[in-house]
């Protein structure tokens, strides 16, 4: 199949999109944004040249909901674009995780079912991984989820609290992540400045 | 409120903030283990003890046909310095003046920084810590009286690293003479020996108080492990009309796991 490069437009940015990999997907995807955007223009049709195969390239106004990268790629430090795909990854891990809820829902099959448990547990597995591994890279971050997660009680007052800590009390960066410790937030200082 | 006591001390919110700022400025310059080793946590103040993994025998059972173990764990130590400040300079503070005595929390920050060190590196008997100089095996390096026969010695310690199979990169604690020595010191064509050190080591130079010579060590991680209970904090004791008495505390335990991964340099 070959692999074809769309551009897209969202609220007056260009977006560059994945591509498609096969005329089904290809036709799919092109009525599904026709339904969405009647402003459509599929050049092959406009020009008379009729259809859209793998060799045109689209230029189609669509909204999207979700891309990798948001600002140009070869501009963001490497570690940017480590970051940027953990937060994709982590989105689809909790898309899955939705579906799978979803379809345990409807199943009555208890074989299926059970299936279908246990790949949600994967997914709820490379969930924690990506947040753990996102919450590690920013303190801040960091700081508030502690002050949010695994604590009974009000869930909208411990983030009030959590981010008012964290970031008003002057605890947003990286040397002083404030807890309700008391503690300075010195920790570890493997590469601190001295 | 917790064990700290913070909100019964007769000192406003900003005042607070600044004795905070200082100590954190006054221990982050000087708490050198912090730079080289493994930090875990904070884990709180209600967590007193690390796992070994390790069981002891137990030479009585309670019933016959039964046998016992007891789980190894290393306890935590606590480490406090109090310290007093003048009720006036803090008022004074909140008056807006910028000339704020704190040389006693200076004080006690220096002395909580350098019992740190001296803890990780030399060890703690009493309180059952090992120091990573004192775990290092083999004979330690002379460093030499002059600095311009350093980077010979921390070469030495490099490859006797390398030759127990230990990877980089490599680390050097510095006690303070031996840090202005190096600082000090341009090697012939006006290279500077921080820089050529940092070379051989690929890791941080560090200036560590209250250790003496210096250890070099490796960084690759899972080596030395700082275990911290209740981070550094300043607490409440007391007050009367002139001062209030408060203190700098933490909980940590620290443990060697990989002795031969550090080589200890002697003065």
């Amino acid at each position: 199949m070959t692999a074809h490069l769309l551009s897209l437009r969202a609220g007056g940015e260009d977006i560059l999109f994945e591509f498609f990999e096969s005329y089904t997907q290809f036709a799919h995807v092109s009525l599904l944004l026709a339904e969405v955007e009647p402003r459509i223009a599929v050049p092959g049709e406009a020009d008379g040249r009729g259809g859209a195969g793998p060799d045109h390239r689209l230029r189609l106004w669509v909204r999207m909901g979700f891309d990798t990268y948001h600002e140009p790629p070869d501009e963001l430090p490497a570690e940017t674009r480590s970051f940027a795909r953990m937060c994709a990854s982590l989105t689809e891990e909790a898309e899955a995780i939705g579906w799978y809820e979803q379809r345990l829902a409807v199943e009555t099959d208890p074989d299926a079912r059970a299936v279908m448990r246990d790949a949600q547990g994967e997914e709820f597995k490379h969930f924690a991984m990506d947040l753990e591994f996102l919450l590690r890279r920013t303190p801040s971050w960091r700081a508030i989820a502690e002050g949010v997660l695994f604590r009974s009680g009000g869930i909208v007052e411990h983030g009030e609290q959590a981010e008012a800590e964290a970031l008003d009390g002057g605890a947003g960066d990286e040397s002083a992540a404030a807890d309700d410790s008391g503690s300075l937030g010195i920790g570890s200082l493997i590469g601190a400045a001295r | 409120m917790n064990h700290l006591l913070r909100s019964l001390a007769p000192i406003t919110d900003s005042a607070w903030d600044l004795l905070d700022e200082e100590a954190r400025e006054r221990l982050t310059g000087a708490l050198a283990a912090r730079r080289l080793v493994d930090f875990s946590g904070p884990h709180g103040w209600q967590h007193s003890a690390v796992n070994l993994g390790r069981v002891a025998g137990v030479r009585t059972a309670p019933a016959k046909g039964v046998s016992g173990w007891q789980r190894q764990v290393l306890p935590l130590v606590e480490l406090r310095a109090g310290f007093s400040l003048a009720r006036e300079e803090l008022r004074g503070h909140d008056r807006g003046a910028v000339d704020v005595d704190l040389a006693e929390l200076d004080d006690a920050a220096q002395r909580m920084a350098i019992a740190e060190n001296v803890a990780v590196f030399h060890g703690w008997a009493s309180a059952g810590l090992s120091g990573i100089a004192e775990a290092a095996p083999g004979k330690p390096i002379a460093l030499g009286k002059s600095a311009e026969a350093y980077p010979r010695s921390v070469a030495g310690a490099v490859e006797r690293l390398l030759r127990r199979g230990i990877g980089g990169p490599y680390g050097l604690a510095l006690g303070p003479d031996e840090f202005t020595r190096v600082s000090e010191t341009a090697e012939h064509g006006g290279y500077p020996l921080l820089d050529h050190l940092g070379k051989i080591l690929s890791g941080p130079i560090v200036w560590a108080p209250g250790v003496r010579g210096a250890v070099v060590l490796s960084m690759r991680g899972g080596d030395f492990l700082f275990d911290s209970g209740q981070d550094l904090a300043i607490g409440y004791e007391g007050h009367d009309d002139a001062v209030v008495r408060l203190y700098l505390e933490q909980s940590f335990a620290f443990v060697v796991a990989t002795p031969e991964a550090a080589v200890s340099l002697s003065s």
